[in-house]
């Protein structure tokens, strides 16, 4: 092969490599950083709970944010402010939480035991690890499930 | 600005003077006819192509190149031959013959182009693509032209050698950040399996699927009452029941989940 004939296959192939890496570099961060919000409403025995949940994920910690309203079978009714750091472990579609400071924002007049069983047990206390299954709807829509109940619809 | 060309790093050609010198030695000097030194300078000026031997009549002779027959050619290329095997030992090859076509430099033959003190250097064999990177490197580089011409080729060898080591280099450290990106990272994003759902209904406005076919529609209608979902602005509600649980989560969306279009959704969860 002459000489200029191998330079510029060289040179296509370093370009071609250059594109490449970008694409898979922009596909992984585009996995593994991303924020999206959603309404969820969710029912007990005891209580409804209607919230809009805020998640922003940037590669191996991540940050969620719950407000909204619990309204109890007799009519009273509290607020809910609560935030929520995490690790994040994703690996394919499932996305381990491991919940490393939980914290009442002002305003919050809901009592952490009251919100138990109706939001995630990583938004309530420490240490607390769950397993969530992430499937990607469009490219804008998350859906966050695991084999218990569907959290949350959001979306970018 | 006077210019000089100097061959295989030994032989100094003065195209204004007609004349070749010995690099080392100023004192071996050839005094070249005009013809000559006219079909040398094509020669160099043309060097990464095969020069036709029609081309030299106008150059070399103007007007009267019509006239001149080709043996001249041929008379006045074995006297540059001639002349170039004073300095060396091979100087007749520097010039190549291809038959009933015309005349190039050899592909080995280096050239360097002296502009006053400003040197370029060329080799034959480099390809087009490399001269205009030297010949910017030269010319913008004002380091090397305060250089004697023997470094400065030096110099710009060494670079050629690190740049053509640099391209496979490149390659290689892209390839391996790609293998690592590909084992490290997996970019699969599972999708919902939307063909385990269902439509088994309607409900006031709402179009009902769910992903357990015996589910009944008073149950759905059971879940919908219960919880007050309005189904004027969101049209589709899907009803996920879990294995393991007893649990069920509505989404109530404005199109179907599979819409491109990014539907929106509510999620309800029940315990």
């Amino acid at each position: 092969m002459k000489k200029s004939y191998w330079y510029t296959a060289m040179a296509i192939i370093l370009v071609l490599l250059v594109l490449i890496n970008s694409y898979v570099y922009q596909q992984h961060y585009q996995k593994t950083h991303f924020y999206c919000h959603g309404n969820v409403t969710v029912s007990d025995s005891n209580y409804t709970l209607n919230a809009r949940l805020v998640l922003n994920f940037s590669d191996k910690v991540g940050q969620a944010l719950v407000e909204g309203k619990l309204i109890g079978r007799a009519g009273s009714s509290y607020s809910v402010h609560r935030t929520s750091s995490f690790d994040v472990k994703q690996d394919s579609g499932n996305v381990y939480l491991t919940a490393t400071s939980v914290i009442e924002l002002p305003g919050n007049t809901a009592d952490t035991s009251m919100l138990k069983g109706l939001i995630l047990p990583n938004l309530l206390t420490n240490n607390n690890s769950i397993h969530l299954n992430l499937y990607r709807i469009t490219s804008k829509n998350y859906l966050f499930t695991n084999d218990k109940y569907m959290l949350l619809y959001c979306e970018k | 600005m006077s210019k000089r060309y100097v061959l295989n790093a030994g032989i100094e050609f003065y195209p204004e003077k007609c004349q070749l010198s010995a690099c080392e030695n100023k004192n071996l000097t050839v005094k070249l006819h005009a013809p000559v030194s006219r079909c040398l300078e094509l020669l160099i000026e043309r060097r990464y192509e095969l020069v036709p031997q029609q081309d030299f009549y106008p150059y070399v002779w103007g007007n009267e190149g019509k006239q001149v027959p080709v043996s001249t050619l041929y008379q006045n290329i074995a006297l540059l031959r001639k002349a170039l095997k004073t300095f060396q030992e091979e100087g007749d090859k520097i010039v190549n013959t291809v038959p009933k076509q015309g005349f190039s430099l050899h592909p080995d033959v280096t050239v360097q182009e002296i502009l006053g003190d400003l040197a370029i250097t060329e080799s034959i064999a480099v390809q087009a693509t490399n001269k205009a990177v030297i010949t910017q490197e030269n010319l913008l580089d004002e380091s090397l032209s305060s250089l004697p011409p023997v470094a400065v080729e030096k110099e710009i060898i060494a670079r050629r050698r690190l740049h053509r080591f640099l391209l496979p280099a490149g390659i290689l450290a892209l390839a391996g950040l790609l293998a690592y990106q590909l084992t490290r990272w997996d970019l699969s994003s599972p999708t919902l399996d939307l063909s385990q759902y269902s439509k088994i209904g309607e409900i006031a406005e709402c179009q009902v699927y769910t992903n357990r076919p015996e589910s009944d529609m008073a149950n759905a209608n059971a879940l919908n009452s219960a919880n007050r979902i309005d189904c004027s602005k969101k049209t589709y509600l899907y009803i996920t029941s879990f294995q393991y649980s007893e649990h069920q989560s509505l989404l109530l969306c404005d199109r179907t989940l599979d819409d491109a279009s990014s539907p929106k959704c509510q999620a309800y969860n029940f315990y």
